[in-house]
């Protein structure tokens, strides 16, 4: 028996000597310099800057080809090498553990009755020890846990939580151009573009299901009207035959922070009743972090401070608007610009008005020639100037805000025109859904029909929504679905898509996504380019016709009954 | 010298296998063909899976039939050797009941992914038999215990406080498991097997380093992993208690001649208790009833926390951990992109959107931070209470729960054969 220990003793000796020579083998391999990763290696990344720098160089390439077999061919030698190696290592490592365990085949080390402990004295000691033990550690995993909350930082942002933290007011003076563009003041947002600033919003969400929806407010009155934002306020009225309210809704919670109708001094006077689609509150509001400015269609126009006190009224009407007024408000420093086009241009009734935003009182009044017109007017920042642009058949007209003096006019515009104006790097586009799109540079003056007409583009006119560019193609959702795609550089069509549903509400574009919110409420998102790609839909449960306004972290739709804030709960 | 030449010899293992981790460095492909993942082994055919469920099956049946009747050590020993090359080596130890847990975990809280069905045999079946035979599958068909069993040298006894508070980390990993499988975070079983390694003959250091670790600790320390870490042996330790049947140290009866006392390497044998007076019992029921009422409140306690603690352990959700990354590198002018967020912004994803589904992650492991929290105060109060209970035991025993089935105790009974064989080195 002795004998065959001594046998096993030996294997494993040698089997442990073996194994060391082994080792160190693969030691002096693995630390051996060359076999170096092919990617790793210096030489290979020169001749390859090089093969890019001369692609067409095949002196290059033939060297970068042989080097990469060369060190390819030396990387899978050592892995071999180093592979027979580690199977050797293992093998040895086995026959080592089989003779140690062999040589010395003894049984644990059997008690010896009569020294041992076994009394109820010492069971209890090691019973008291174990229950600290288990007390100690359960301590120990109480502290783990504390230690991960003090000191393992895992709050995801919220998207707009520091923005909608800001005071809904300000106290001085009107908003700045850098202010406002980072505002939703007015119809479509800044310069009324319908493109969003760089909130973050997510693009995806369910109404029924409440995926992504932060809240849902019911708002007491319909109106078409879309929603306006002022940091962590949101704006919006609604109105009926009887009663004219002005709401204002916290965008972080969505509570009515107040909700006010308007307080009209003696007798209201009677207007014609607009067309259901139009409805008694068409109007965009508009606000400058002082006020918010609304308008219905009996052509009251008021003033509230964000207390929701009423600063002042104005009434213009009755107007003569056939289907009913919808043009909305626009702001242009202290001045609240309205555009009361009426009638018809051969008993022009038309103006636009500047009021003062402290007072109501009228700053000034230009007389317009033209038709009816249920667009809005927009406050672009030019190169040369600020203007207003104004879309009412004839002509497509830009003012001077300051003083209301006409700066130049086109006469492109004929029938009845809702789709609001655009501007892009300097050019002005104009659209009506019987004579198309046409993009006019903004820098003319006078009649500038004959020499500043870019192009125009019949193609995809659409009757209500106002089109939209991205700076390289302009898009134009047809209240049938039809989106049409005409790149700004020449005025051709790119594409055409003929798309779900139907739209009262313009398109907006968030980074380089279109969304376009159909009259069921579903939002198709169609990504901005030269091809037409869609790229989802998002169903909010209830029918829409405002466009969609952004705040911080949040997209605003307005549905029927309800105000929806999309955003992070 | 012969630790030295152990000590040698396991960290060569461990070298060798690191070095096998090495990768062939791909080629750059400009085609935007995307390597596949090669990390686990690829998806075994039906018929091998049926053929694992088989071995399974048959393994499971010889060990009890060695433990309970045949009662060999010796056929155990080599079961286990058996075990370790088809389920170690052979099959390069996926799927194992070990991690089977966490598949089964996710397949209940989440009902898109479909389990399947060899991973639920593997799951149940060792459950099964624990139910009826005690931890066959401990003895000698878990490849993990057994790379440990053969490692075993020289056995070295814990003290007891010792070994009961190290058996709690098993119990909070088997939370910490099926939490992080549960929430869709991460199989961290798999992730962190330390044997794995060996079987594959590839494998990150440290997870190598790690193996090779417990394989040093365990030539003294019998079955480290298994006794102090394993998650399925939690599960298994619950099911034994119930067992119909178990092993039995001793073959006949048990003459109390305390020679087997020692001899488990795992701690698992039961020492009868001695008598206790009727103030003691009346002492020890006082303590016991103030714990029983306690308990609710550490649950809570622990529960509260969890919850609390759920954040950031989500972070170990890579779509939490990316959100972060990239909220990071928006924050920070001088954050250097990651891979990870490079290939996020390729998806033309939103930030917003990302980030709600990393909240989305985050809620679910808060809600499942209570359940987590309240597993580990619970088990700290059990096993405060056990403490505490005065245990009525006559002989000496295997543990219900604790016993491996190694039947390494069985030669020392002097009323078995085996006793004999062993002492006349076999031949009887």
């Amino acid at each position: 028996m002795t004998g065959l220990r001594a046998t096993w003793r030996s294997i494993a000796a040698i089997a442990v000597v073996f194994s060391f020579i082994v080792l160190i083998v693969m030691l002096g391999l693995y630390l051996r310099p060359t076999g170096e990763d092919p990617l790793d290696s210096a030489k290979w990344q020169d001749l390859k800057r090089e093969l890019s720098d001369r692609p067409a160089d095949q002196v290059v390439a033939d060297r970068l080809r042989k080097l990469d077999l060369d060190l390819r061919r030396e990387y899978f030698g050592r892995r071999e090498t180093i592979r027979l190696g580690g199977t050797l290592l293992l093998i040895g490592l086995l026959i080592a553990l089989v003779a140690i365990k062999r040589s010395d085949r003894r049984i644990n080390p059997v008690v010896d009755p009569l020294v041992m402990e076994f009394s109820a004295r010492a069971m209890d000691r090691k019973v008291v020890r174990s229950r600290w033990a288990i007390g100690i550690t359960g301590l120990l995993l109480f502290g783990g846990m504390a230690y991960l909350l003090a000191a393992v930082p895992a709050e995801i942002p919220v998207p707009g939580a520091a923005e909608l933290e800001s005071p809904g007011a300000v106290d001085q003076g009107p908003p700045t151009v850098e202010v406002l563009a980072r505002q939703w003041a007015s119809f479509r947002g800044y310069e009324g573009s319908g493109v969003a600033p760089d909130f973050e919003v997510p693009l995806t969400w369910d109404g029924a299901a409440g995926e992504n929806i932060a809240w849902k407010t019911a708002i007491p009155l319909s109106g078409a009207n879309s929603p306006v934002v002022w940091n962590d306020r949101v704006f919006l009225t609604g109105a009926n035959e009887k009663k004219e309210e002005v709401y204002c809704i916290d965008a972080k919670t969505g509570a009515m922070l107040w909700k006010k109708g308007l307080i009209v001094a003696g007798r209201r006077e009677e207007f014609d009743e607009p067309m259901e689609d139009t409805g008694y509150a068409a109007p965009t509001a508009a606000t400058d972090g002082r006020y918010v400015f609304v308008m219905f269609a009996s052509a009251r126009v008021a003033a509230f401070d964000f207390e929701g006190r009423q600063v002042w009224l104005k009434s213009f009407g009755p107007l003569d608007s056939s289907y009913g007024y919808s043009s909305s408000l626009s702001l242009f420093e202290d001045k609240l610009l309205l555009q009361l086009d009426q009638g018809y241009r051969d008993d022009p009734k038309s103006r636009l008005l500047a009021l003062d935003t402290a007072t109501g009182k009228t700053v000034w009044e230009t007389p317009r020639v033209v038709d009816s017109s249920w667009a809005s007017p927009v406050v672009v920042y030019t190169e040369s100037g600020p203007q207003v642009l104004l879309s009412a058949a004839p002509i497509a007209a830009a003012y001077d805000p300051e003083t209301g003096a006409e700066l130049w006019t086109a006469e492109v515009i004929e029938g009845e025109v809702a789709p609001t104006p655009i501007y892009r790097d300097g050019v002005a586009y104009f659209v009506q859904e019987d004579v198309g799109l046409f993009a006019i540079l903004a820098s003319g003056k006078g009649n500038v029909t004959e020499s500043h007409v870019l192009f125009s583009n019949e193609d995809g006119a659409p009757d209500v929504t106002s089109p939209l560019v991205d700076g390289e193609r302009i898009y134009l959702l047809a209240t049938d679905g039809y989106l049409t795609c005409i790149r700004v550089a020449d005025g051709e069509t790119i594409w055409q898509e003929d798309l779900e549903g139907n739209y009262y509400a313009s398109p907006s574009l968030v980074g380089d996504v279109l969304l376009l919110t159909d009259m069921d409420g579903v939002t198709r998102k169609v990504a901005a380019g030269d091809g037409f790609k869609l790229l989802g839909e998002n169903a909010l449960g209830e029918k829409v016709d405002a466009s969609a306004a952004f705040g911080p972290g949040r997209i605003y739709l307005r549905g029927k009954k309800h105000l929806y804030a999309i955003g992070v709960k | 010298m012969k630790r030295i030449a152990l000590t040698l010899l396991l960290l060569g293992l461990a070298t060798g296998a690191a070095w096998a981790e090495e990768r062939f460095p791909p080629p750059e492909f400009e085609t935007g063909y995307e390597l596949p993942d090669t990390a686990t082994p690829p998806p075994r055919t039906l018929t091998w899976e049926r053929i694992d469920v088989a071995v399974l099956v048959l393994a499971l049946s010889l060990a009890t039939w060695l433990v309970l009747r045949k009662r060999s050590r010796r056929g155990v020993a080599w079961l286990g050797v058996g075990s370790l090359i088809y389920f170690g080596f052979f099959r390069e130890g996926c799927v194992c009941p070990v991690g089977a847990t966490q598949n089964v975990a996710l397949a209940i809280f989440d009902s898109s992914y479909a389990l399947p069905f060899c991973v639920l045999m593997f799951f149940v079946l060792p459950l099964g038999f624990a139910l009826f035979a005690g931890r066959s599958f401990c003895s000698g068909v878990c490849p993990l215990g057994a790379i440990q069993e053969v490692v075993l040298l020289r056995p070295v006894g814990l003290p007891d406080f010792l070994e009961r508070a190290l058996r709690t980390l098993a119990y909070v990993y088997l939370g910490l498991a099926v939490y992080f499988a549960a929430t869709g975070a991460a199989f961290v079983i798999c992730r962190y097997d330390p044997f794995v390694g060996f079987f594959r003959l590839s494998g990150g250091f440290n997870m190598l380093v790690l193996g090779g670790c417990f394989l040093l600790i365990g030539v003294f320390v019998g079955r480290p992993y298994c006794r102090f870490l394993c998650p399925y042996g939690v599960l298994l330790d619950l099911a034994g208690r119930l067992s119909r049947w178990r092993v039995s140290i001793t073959p006949a009866a048990c003459v109390q001649c305390r020679l087997c006392e020692e001899s488990c390497p795992y701690g698992a044998i039961a020492l009868p208790s001695p008598r206790r007076d009727a103030r003691a019992r009346a002492a020890a029921s006082r303590r016991l009833i103030l714990l029983l009422v306690l308990l609710p409140l550490l649950v809570s306690v622990f529960a509260y926390l969890g919850s609390r603690a759920g954040k950031p352990l989500s972070l170990v959700h890579p779509t939490v951990d990316l959100a972060l990354r990239v909220a990071a590198e928006r924050d920070l002018s001088d954050a250097k992109a990651s891979d990870e967020t490079v290939a996020f912004r390729k998806t033309g994803e939103t930030i917003v959107d990302l980030n709600v589904r990393a909240r989305d992650r985050q809620a679910a492991f808060v809600a499942g931070g209570w359940w987590l929290g309240g597993w580990i105060g619970l088990v700290i109060g059990i096993m405060l209470i056990g403490l505490f209970t005065l245990p009525v035991r006559i002989d000496y025993e295997a543990d219900r729960g604790r016993c491996l089935s190694c039947a390494r105790c069985f030669p020392y009974c002097p009323t078995g054969h085996d006793r004999r064989r062993t002492l006349t080195g076999g031949a009887a």
